[in-house]
């Protein structure tokens, strides 16, 4: 699944006097199965462009293809399903629904994808706890959880409709060394199986486990290696 | 969805169920007060259908012994020993002059004639050729007894007046005189005139059911003794009037601020949820539909809990 983007601008609070560039031209070509890192500084607009890759905000100026498709041609639900079905998004902080077992915070996806098989879901949703080492924590609220076993939880998440591109929005970033070096493991691992994953970062060690690192700076691509 | 709106609850299960209850306590009191308001919207309905819409009052009574009551010195209604109950009636003043208007000589309850002997008596205009106004008669009573009677004639109807005892044990008796009637009025205070009509009405249950709505508001037996007690009586129904309106509003205005500022506050608490679920998938619309449900569970357990607890109260 190939990913277009030419010259995407987007303004917040366009036209005040507390208008914020935070994308400012972007051009980039993600390639099916491809690991990449996009690294900057806070405030450079690095999560700002995940939204818009996530389909999550299609109020930029510029053209975003996904596999040939203009994405600003599809309707709100079009875009749903692609969240559902296509792109599977690790949040910042894990994003987890609070008040929720393992089980459940991973099947929402599911749940939200229209009619399911139950037994297929199950099997799925073991198959990932026991790939990403917490089956023991099926049952566990995720408050119950550490920061590796919650970003787990979110990473089978994103896996649980097999998807065919992960997004991911720090995934280590409120983790410790090990922990983040494990989940980065997990991302590899991913990729290996034919996922294309993209990894937002300030972290240098997470954006060096990548193939390809994209430099991200005043909402310009300033460098991209590898 | 289900999965979103059970989280949705159980992270705000509190004020769900202070929500909840508080519509419940608010449905009883809406429940009471329409219980107290409907008797008098009939009641008003009974008025104008019957063409009262100005009456200022109608009695009702069915004990053994009728009073006519004297209200702002006009003859006005019957009552029984300062009871109203509904099986005879009398209309009161603005509608007097309706079906009193035609009577030469209306009975009242201190008769301008000197009664010389035996009973008071009202014949009918049919018999007004053979009675005069003032004079003494001896009849033999159509009964099986035959007894004689002495009465004197206080008053003779103009037109199709009839007289309403106010029950069949009254002492008034009736005195049938070639298929015509005199009235012997056997205790002054007893009986009233009116028109066939009414009486037709009375017969056929109309005004029947009409008295029976007044008096089960259970205002009518303080209200009407006096024409004071009867402006009294209508200030208190208008009043009650009101305040149950007054109540009814203040009632579901709250009721509307409890659902509503919850449900904003669940809007805002379950931004963050609402983000989270996008991302994973949710359209605007299931956002919206998961947030309408969510707020529509207190209302619907409010109604079944309210519902459940009148069925029970009602076995």
């Amino acid at each position: 699944m190939s990913i277009v983007i030419k010259n995407i601008h987007k303004t917040y609070n366009a036209g005040k006097g507390s208008e914020v560039k935070a994308l400012n031209g972007i051009d980039l070509e993600i390639r099916d199965g491809e690991m990449l890192a996009i690294v900057g500084k806070s405030g450079s607009g690095k999560s700002t462009f995940l939204k818009i890759l996530g389909c999550a905000d299609t109020d930029f100026d510029g053209e975003y293809f996904l596999n040939g498709v203009d994405i600003r041609t599809l309707s709100t639900n079009q875009l749903a399903r692609i969240r559902n079905k296509e792109i599977g998004i690790v949040l910042q902080n894990f994003g987890l629904i609070p008040n929720m077992s393992v089980y459940d915070n991973v099947r929402v996806p599911v749940c939200l994808g229209g009619k399911y098989d139950k037994n297929a879901t199950d099997e799925r949703i073991a198959w990932l706890l026991k790939s990403l080492q917490i089956e023991d924590k099926r049952d566990t609220d995720i408050s119950e959880l550490s920061g590796g076993q919650q970003q787990r939880t979110a990473i089978a998440r994103a896996l649980v409709n097999q998807p065919k591109i992960i997004l991911a929005d720090e995934p280590t970033g409120a983790l410790d060394k090990t922990t983040a070096s494990d989940i980065m493991d997990v991302f590899r691992r991913l990729n290996a199986e034919g996922i294309t994953v993209v990894i937002v970062t300030h972290d240098e060690e997470t954006a060096r486990k990548c193939d390809r690192v994209v430099l991200i700076e005043d909402g310009k691509i300033k460098h991209s290696s590898g | 969805m289900r999965l979103i709106i059970l989280s949705n609850l159980k992270d705000r299960f509190p004020a769900y169920v202070k929500v909840t209850l508080m519509l419940t306590v608010m449905m009883f009191i809406l429940s009471s007060l329409a219980e107290d308001l409907l008797p008098l919207i009939q009641i008003r309905q009974a008025y104008s259908s019957l063409g009262l819409e100005n009456a200022v009052a109608i009695t009702a009574d069915s004990d053994i012994k009728s009073v006519v009551e004297d209200l702002g010195g006009k003859y006005l209604g019957v009552s029984f020993r300062g009871k109203y109950t509904y099986d005879s009636f009398a209309y009161l003043q603005p509608v007097e002059a309706n079906y009193f208007e035609n009577l030469d000589y209306s009975f009242k309850k201190q008769t301008s004639f000197e009664v010389v002997d035996g009973y008071p008596a009202v014949v009918v205009s049919s018999l007004g050729s053979y009675y005069s106004l003032g004079e003494t008669y001896t009849e033999i009573l159509s009964g099986k007894d035959k007894t004689e009677v002495t009465f004197t004639v206080v008053g003779i109807l103009k037109n199709d007046f009839v007289y309403l005892t106010p029950s069949e044990d009254s002492p008034s008796s009736v005195v049938s005189a070639q298929s015509n009637y005199i009235f012997l009025i056997t205790d002054e205070d007893d009986g009233i005139f009116t028109k066939k009509d009414v009486y037709g009405a009375l017969a056929s249950g109309d005004i029947t059911d009409f008295c029976s709505k007044i008096v089960s508001t259970g205002l009518i037996e303080s209200a009407v003794s006096t024409a004071d007690g009867f402006a009294e009586y209508c200030a208190l129904e208008l009043e009650i009037m009101g305040m149950t309106v007054m109540l009814a509003i203040i009632s579901i205005l709250l009721c509307l601020a409890g659902v509503i500022s919850n449900s904003i506050l669940s809007r805002t608490v379950f931004a963050e949820k609402y983000r989270i679920i996008s991302t994973c998938g949710a359209s605007p619309a299931q956002c919206r539909t998961i947030q309408i449900i969510t707020d529509l569970i207190p209302i619907i357990a409010a109604v079944a809990i309210f519902v459940v607890i009148s069925v029970l109260r009602n076995l």
